[in-house]
């Protein structure tokens, strides 16, 4: 198996680009974040002289479930790999969860264990274990259509 | 995403000289970077998404190879 191999080059730029992305996006959130707290949040308008009330639809009848379903489709939407899909759903729900919420969300480990309840340490753990069978499966798939 | 070789360096030096064709792998091999980054509240933001892919194509044009 080729792996890559990143020249001096390669890893400079890669570090470059990360670091501007990353920065672009903290400015951007500040930037939404002043514009959602300048609007009004409010449902009823005064519309030629007549007020009158916006509804908002209930869709979600079962919010846990709504809930599991976004988190995967969260994943699909992110990766475009299909083999990494694939090795995410070999995961279990626990280890998911914790890398959708370390990794998309991006909270840090020390938020999540305090949202969840479980020391640190933990989520370092399992977010070593998850890692290395994402790790396995991928090599696996690797192997598996070259031979 | 292969695990194969992949020269970024010949592929910026092209799109320096703006090769379409360069720029376009350039973006999509560093499309989940993008994504990963335009998560607002759990949710992608295409608004988001969209001024990072500008961000990014500014950037590779900045991007200045050390011999």
């Amino acid at each position: 198996m080729t792996k890559y191999e990143i020249s001096r080059a390669n890893a400079s730029f890669l570090n470059y680009i990360t670091k501007i992305i990353r920065y672009k996006s903290i400015k951007l959130k500040i930037k939404y974040q002043k514009l959602y707290n300048l609007e009004e949040l409010s449902l009823n308008v005064i519309y030629e002289e007549q007020e009158k009330i916006n509804l908002i639809a209930d869709e979600a009848s079962n919010i846990e479930d709504s809930i599991l379903c976004k988190k995967l489709q969260g994943f699909n939407e992110i990766i475009e790999n299909k083999k990494l899909i694939q090795s995410i759903e070999k995961l279990t729900e626990k280890q998911r969860y914790i890398i959708y919420e370390l990794y998309v969300s991006q909270t840090s480990e020390r938020e999540l264990a305090k949202k969840l309840n479980i020391s640190f340490q933990y989520i370092n753990k399992a977010k070593k274990t998850a890692l290395k069978k994402l790790n396995e499966s991928l090599l696996n798939t690797n192997t598996d259509l070259k031979n | 995403m292969n695990h194969e070789k992949v020269d970024i360096e010949e592929l910026l030096k092209r799109a320096q000289k703006k090769d379409k064709e360069a720029i376009n792998s350039l973006l999509s091999m560093f499309q989940p970077l993008l994504k990963r980054n335009s998560y607002v509240n759990g949710q992608l933001n295409e608004d988001f998404f969209q001024e990072l892919s500008i961000e990014f194509l500014k950037s590779i044009e900045k991007f200045k190879i050390k011999e």
